[in-house]
């Protein structure tokens, strides 16, 4: 009830939508980050690409590659710092606290992920499948455990 | 960590956005705080006193044998 009238006092807006859990620093970092998350999936692709047909028989191709997948997330990362720098208190604590989970998570994830390959493997009948299912699962279980984190998280704190 | 935030928000006829705007922080955080699942780091403590005209030993007081939440 208190809740209620505390919600109705800020304009009834639940304090669980958006605008009330950024600041508009806090939004603007956000969507430069995320610009740059988008931005280096097709320079991640060149460079697999390039690897692929053409790295096999050239070194130079090869750490060219490399390098351009690896300098293409510089900027990515810079806005994450940044982003991380100049976050609302609570939001920043937040992200630490996911990103603890989610490493966490990605540990496990890759130390037991090939007995969980194992385990399909054996439910499907097909190595393939556990095979890529093994290379995926530590980033794959990284990124649902800090999008899990963050909402869990959020929910807590907002309650 | 308790503290008397919603009481002084109240007497100064403040949402939380309001607060939360005068401080430079999201309203999350403001509602987070006054519901004593967050305590602010010492600079906001600071901001919150500097902006109620008060002590933070008159806003803030620790909880006695429990452990911070935040």
């Amino acid at each position: 009830m208190q809740d209620d009238r505390a919600q109705a006092e800020d304009g009834g807006t639940r304090i669980w939508g958006c605008s009330a859990c950024a600041t508009p620093t806090d939004r603007r970092n956000a969507r430069t980050a995320n610009l740059w998350g988008v931005f280096w999936l097709p320079v991640f692709a060149a460079s697999v690409w390039l690897l692929k047909h053409y790295g096999e028989h050239s070194l130079a191709v090869c750490v060219g590659a490399l390098l351009l997948g690896g300098l293409g997330m510089v900027p990515f990362v810079r806005a994450q710092l940044r982003f991380l720098r100049e976050a609302d208190e609570l939001t920043r604590t937040l992200h630490f606290q996911a990103m603890g989970v989610a490493f966490g998570v990605g540990i496990l994830a890759a130390v037991f992920g090939g007995f969980l390959g194992k385990i399909l493997e054996l439910a499907t009948g097909s190595p393939v499948a556990a095979e890529k299912f093994h290379s995926l699962n530590p980033l794959l279980a990284m990124i649902v455990a800090f999008m899990v984190a963050i909402a869990v998280l959020m929910r807590r704190y907002s309650r | 960590m308790k503290n008397g935030l919603r009481t002084l928000r109240a007497e100064h006829g403040w949402s939380q956005a309001e607060l939360a705007r005068r401080l430079g922080v999201s309203r999350q955080t403001v509602n987070a705080i006054e519901k004593e699942r967050y305590d602010p780091s010492l600079p906001l403590a600071f901001e919150i006193a500097r902006l109620f005209e008060r002590r933070i030993e008159e806003i803030f007081e620790p909880r006695a044998g429990a452990e911070s939440r935040g």
